[in-house]
Order: structure tokens, then C-alpha cells, then sequence
């Protein structure tokens, strides 16, 4: 079902788009991965939102030519994608898995990928260099892409998206896993890509990163165009629900003390490492539990290592907090992920509108 | 990190057919893979086992002649055991290897055809097979023939470039099939196994028509007419040759060649029209 944004959504078809799905149908068997999408997606910066199993990787994977429709026709920049190598110099995809070439070293990765697009070999160095500064590596590019930590990786896989400077970039999860500083230092970098003429699609399912990349919004749900248009009216439908943030850290129990005392956060919960928990332990507890009023060790831990669920109606607010306090070195957050269960809720309450 | 891009985003640019550029990386990339981990280094300790046996044997009351330790080791062992091992190890992981380890997708994100991306590597992968089998082939004979004056005068010189440029050419074969097998089905190395037993094992060896389907067959004509001693009773009665009846070395060489073509052909049909799904954490 399509909510009416009119405004932009006229907006956005009176623009030449550059990715086009006509009718598209993904099937997997008897899976549906994409049920007849239509969508023209315009220049710039274009968030793509939907919950685990939205068909968000589908989407993406039929535009950058690795799936090739059931039905309908994906085009991107006006040419068919399927088995269409020569369209591969114009796009880009930072992909979701999280795999390498694990021998080489960053640097090393990045040039084989700008030589593969057919760069000679200065080029393809001075291009790597270039893509490495750009994403923040250049300190570590000559390690090994094995040792990296999670938030180098996607750093890395980001560069390898940009070597070849595409028109047209696939961001796919990018902030999976990335520390604060980290998000927000790829959320700049994508913001400056769509600065200087790239046009960016980033899937995500947590609405707060696209939020803070573009107003432009795409809303998938079960393979179906959901809405699509300004992220603020979506937004408003999603604050009547509470953001559920876990935290990754080691000193857990100090950091739950410090975000407790802040106005914007409405509970904390303890969960531990110590026990083997797993993030979709984790994810399950962020999912189907609700909070105290107060923060609580629910599960109790031995060790120092841990994670804290937090729940906010201000999300924004909290995730300025957290960075701040990172950044002053206030606390060692190694990972922070939101679950999409209040988007769920919205989709559940656009789809049924 | 830094705010600024890499450049502005270029105009939208065309091309993407035959890059020698992209396709000599991904042919240097395909070689260092294949130069890496365990897999090689398992091979080569198997490829050793030929000469610490024929050492082993030496030490025995009364070692055989080096000619039949060569037509043991060189012309059955190897052939029959390593050379379609080694070719299976690596040309049915080919694309398998990529798909597994999730990294296909910056092969396919590139301006490559996938039949100059599948050619490409699987050159490789046979270079990297035939340079491994050359090494511990020529250590092989040099193994045997220690010792005889044959090693320099004949051995070093000729004979060791014909067994090298033999079993080459039969992993042509080799690797042509199992790269399509890698293509076919997950379970390569398993089909590859029972196939190298049933067939090039068992079946080669039946005297009937049936065994011109095998890449032994064209292997041990070859070295018939190539490497046989002036005397090849031995060579002829063991793998139930008749010297008048055996194609021509020529032909082989044409049989072998046109064989490796048809499934390279069958091998790019597959990788044209297949989608690689990668796994996604959430598959999604």
C-alpha cells in the first residue's frame, strides 16, 4: 500500500530516475523475495528501509545485476542489469556479507578491486590510496584485512565500493556493527558522496541512520512497496514507539549508570556476554521484552565485558549523547545496533491503513 | 575519515567487453589464491610420496630397475592418483571456492564477462596444477634415474619436458571437467572422487570401447607413443594396448582438446545464465 506523500513523490518521478524497477517479481522457489515492484528512484541520496526480510538485499542485488528478475524489467542509468558487465563501471555496491580477500592487506584489496574495473597498476594504486583516505583507512591499509576490526571492514568493503568512482553507488547495511564514531564518521562520508553528484542508495532497518543520510525514503515490507517519500511523516509514526538500542561494551555496568541518568532514555536493562548470550539472544531479548522502569541486572555477569538494552522515544537525542560521551573517551562502546521491531510495528500500521 | 570524495562521479561510461587489464588481474589474483593454504601444501606432501617410496624400495634385497620404478610411479601412481586429485582440488573450486567464501560478488561487480572471467581463471588454475605437477614430476624421475647415466644423457633433457608437457595436457582435461563439475553441483569434490575411482580408475582399465571416454586413456596412448621404451611390451600388455589399434598421438592430443572445449562451453553456458546467491546474515 502507498502512503501519499504527494509532494515528493511528484518530485521525485518528475526526475529522470536513475534506478527503475517496472513491475519487478523475485521469486526463490516458492518464496517471494520482491512482489511486483515499481519504483523510480531519483539522483542523490536515497534511503532504503524495511525490516530483516524485507527484500531490501533482494532489491539491491537485481539492480547491481546479480539477481535476474522473475518478472519485470530493473534498469539502472536507462540499461538492463542482468549480465550486463558494462554498466559494472558505473555502480558500486558495498555489500552486506562480511568477506574478503583475507590474506591481503587493505590496500592490497582495494587495488586488486580498482584493477579488476580495469585500471592499470599506477592508477589502481593511487585510486586505492585515494578510496582509503577517503574512508578513514589510511593508517591501517597496509595491514593485513584479517586482523581488521568490524568497523575497518566495513570501511574497507565501502572503499572498494568507491575505487572505481561510480555514478551510482549500493550501500548495503553499511553501519552493521560499526562503533559510534565509526557510524557517524561513514554517515559524513556518504553525505559527501551524494555532495558531489554520486547517487547513493543505502538499505538499512533502522530508521535513524537513514534519517541522519537523506530525506528520501523508500519503505519495503514483505517484498512490497510499502511507501516511499520524506522520512519526517514516517518518522512521526515510528516516535509513537520506543527505540530499542543494545549496546555493546566492556565496562557495562558503568556505562548503563551513566545513560540511565539521561532524559532522554526511558530504561536499561543489563544483559551479559558472560554465558554466552549471542547477539540473537540479544536481539530476541531487545525484541520480545519490556522494560523495567529502572535499570536492573536481569541476567547477571561475572565479568566486565557486557551489553545494556536501552529504550528511548529520542533516539536522535540519544545517539548525539552516546557519540559525545565515546568520543571523550567517557566510555569503550564496541557495538551498537537498534532492532527493527518498532519499524515492524509502523509497517504493521501502514500496511493495514 | 575525511569529508571529501574521491573525485567527482565520472560521466556515465560504456564498455566492458574484453578488458585485458581487469582479466590479467583477476589472472594474477586467481594465481596467488591458488599458491595459498592448505591445499597446496597437502599436495605437495602427497606429489613427495612417489620418490620416498621409490627410496624405500631401493633399500630393498633387490630394488627393480629404474625403468619399471618409472612406469610404477610416473606412468600409473601419479596419473592415476594425483593428477585428477590436484586438477579436482583446485578447478572444481574455481567459482565454488568464491561462492563459498562470499567473495563472488566483487568478481561479478566488475566490468568482466562471465566467460572471460570463468576462461580466465580456470587458465590459471591449470597453470598453477600443471606448474605444481612439472615441479614434483621432474623430482620424480630424478628420484628414479639416480644414480644411471641416463639421468643426464636422456632423462634431464628430453624425457622429463615430454612427461611434463603429457601431464599437462591430460589436466587440460582435467580441469576442464571438473571446473564443469564445480559449476554443476556443491558436492564436486565428492562426485569428483567416485568419478576419478569409477572411471578413470576401474573403467580405463576394462579392455572395451568404453574406456576412449576417459581422459587415462588418451593419457596412456600418449605416453605409448611419446615415452614408451623401444621394448613396450611391458607398457602395451599392462593397460591392454595394442600398438596397431591405439589412435594417433595426434589424434589424442585433437580428442583431448576438443573434449576440454565442449565442457569449457557447457562450463560458460552455466555461469552465464546461473545466479550466485551469497548468503546475507539475515538472508534476506
Amino acid at each position: 500500500m502507498h502512503l501519499d506523500l504527494a509532494s515528493e513523490v511528484a518530485r521525485s518521478v518528475e526526475v529522470t530516475p536513475v534506478i527503475a524497477f517496472e513491475g519487478v517479481s523475485k521469486w526463490y522457489g516458492n518464496v517471494i523475495g520482491l512482489n511486483k515492484l515499481t519504483l523510480r528512484i531519483p539522483p542523490g541520496v536515497t534511503g532504503l528501509l524495511g525490516p530483516n526480510g524485507a527484500g531490501k538485499s533482494t532489491l539491491l542485488q537485481l539492480a547491481t545485476g546479480q539477481l535476474m528478475p522473475s518478472q519485470g524489467t530493473v534498469r539502472v542509468l536507462g540499461q538492463q542489469t542482468w549480465n550486463n558487465p558494462s554498466l559494472m563501471r558505473n555502480i558500486g555496491l558495498c555489500p552486506e556479507q562480511d568477506a574478503f580477500w583475507e590474506w591481503m592487506t587493505g590496500l592490497d584489496f582495494i587495488r586488486t578491486c580498482a584493477r579488476l574495473s580495469g585500471m592499470g597498476r599506477r592508477q589502481a594504486t593511487a585510486a586505492a590510496e585515494k578510496a582509503m583516505h577517503v574512508v578513514g583507512m589510511t593508517e591501517n591499509m597496509n595491514r593485513a584485512v584479517g586482523g581488521y576490526s568490524k568497523g575497518m571492514r566495513q570501511r574497507t568493503k565501502l572503499a572498494q565500493a568507491l575505487v572505481h568512482v561510480p555514478p551510482v553507488l549500493f550501500l548495503d547495511e553499511p553501519f552493521t556493527g560499526t562503533d559510534p564514531v565509526a557510524r557517524r564518521d561513514l554517515i559524513e562520508v556518504i553525505r559527501g558522496l551524494g555532495s558531489a553528484g554520486h547517487s547513493v542508495l543505502v538499505s538499512s532497518h533502522v530508521l535513524h541512520e537513514v534519517q541522519a543520510l537523506t530525506q528520501n525514503i523508500v519503505l519495503l515490507h514483505r517484498g512490497r512497496l510499502v511507501a516511499e517519500g520524506n522520512v519526517r511523516q514516517i518518522r512521526d509514526l515510528i516516535d509513537r514507539h520506543p527505540h530499542r538500542i543494545v549496546l555493546v561494551c566492556d565496562d557495562y555496568r558503568s556505562l548503563a549508570a551513566e545513560v540511565v541518568a539521561w532524559d532522554d532514555v526511558e530504561g536499561v536493562k543489563v544483559v551479559s556476554r558472560n554465558g554466552a548470550p549471542t547477539p540473537e539472544a540479544l536481539r530476541s531479548e531487545a525484541a520480545s521484552d519490556r522494560l523495567p522502569d529502572a535499570p536492573s541486572a536481569s541476567l547477571k555477569s561475572n565479568g566486565r565485558e557486557g551489553s545494556i538494552l536501552v529504550e528511548t522515544r529520542w533516539p536522535d537525542e540519544f545517539y548525539g549523547k552516546l557519540t559525545t560521551l565515546v568520543a571523550k573517551g567517557g566510555a569503550r562502546v564496541r557495538e551498537v545496533y537498534s532492532e527493527d521491531d518498532n519499524l515492524e510495528a509502523v509497517f504493521k500500521y501502514l500496511v493495514s491503513k | 575519515m575525511t569529508t571529501e570524495t574521491v573525485n567527482e562521479p565520472l560521466e556515465v561510461r560504456s564498455g566492458g567487453g574484453f578488458d585485458p587489464i581487469a582479466l590479467s588481474a583477476l589472472f594474477f589474483l586467481t594465481l596467488r589464491q591458488n599458491i595459498r593454504g592448505r591445499r597446496l601444501i597437502i599436495l605437495s606432501v602427497l606429489f613427495l610420496l612417489p620418490s620416498l617410496l621409490d627410496v624405500i624400495v631401493r633399500f630393498a634385497p633387490f630394488p627393480p630397475a629404474s625403468d619399471r620404478l618409472e612406469f610404477i610411479f610416473m606412468f600409473n601412481f601419479i596419473p592415476h592418483a594425483l593428477l585428477p586429485l590436484t586438477a579436482l582440488l583446485y578447478a572444481a573450486g574455481v567459482i565454488q571456492d568464491e561462492v563459498e567464501e562470499q567473495t563472488l560478488t566483487y568478481l561479478l561487480l566488475r566490468p568482466l564477462p562471465r566467460w572471460a572471467m570463468y576462461l580466465t581463471k580456470i587458465t590459471a588454475t591449470w597453470l598453477v596444477t600443471s606448474l605444481l605437477t612439472a615441479v614434483f614430476t621432474t623430482l620424480t624421475l630424478v628420484v628414479v634415474w639416480w644414480g644411471t647415466p641416463e639421468l643426464f644423457d636422456v632423462v634431464l633433457p628430453m624425457r622429463a619436458l615430454k612427461v611434463c608437457a603429457l601431464m599437462a595436457l591430460a589436466l587440460v582435461g582435467y580441469c576442464s571437467l571438473f571446473g564443469a563439475l564445480g559449476l554443476l553441483t556443491r558436492r564436486s569434490l565428492l562426485i569428483g572422487i567416485a568419478y576419478i575411482v569409477a572411471c578413470e580408475g576401474l573403467l580405463a582399465n576394462i579392455n572395451m570401447g568404453v574406456r576412449q571416454l576417459t581422459v587415462m586413456y588418451y593419457f596412456r596412448v600418449l605416453a605409448v607413443r611419446w615415452l614408451s621404451p623401444a621394448d613396450n611390451k611391458l607398457w602395451l600388455d599392462r593397460w591392454g594396448l595394442k600398438l596397431d589399434e591405439i589412435p594417433t598421438a595426434t589424434s589424442c592430443v585433437e580428442i583431448l582438446l576438443i573434449a576440454s572445449a565442449v565442457f569449457c562451453f557447457f562450463s560458460i553456458l552455466m555461469i552465464t545464465y546461473r545466479e550466485f546467491r551469497m548468503k546475507t546474515p539475515e538472508g534476506s
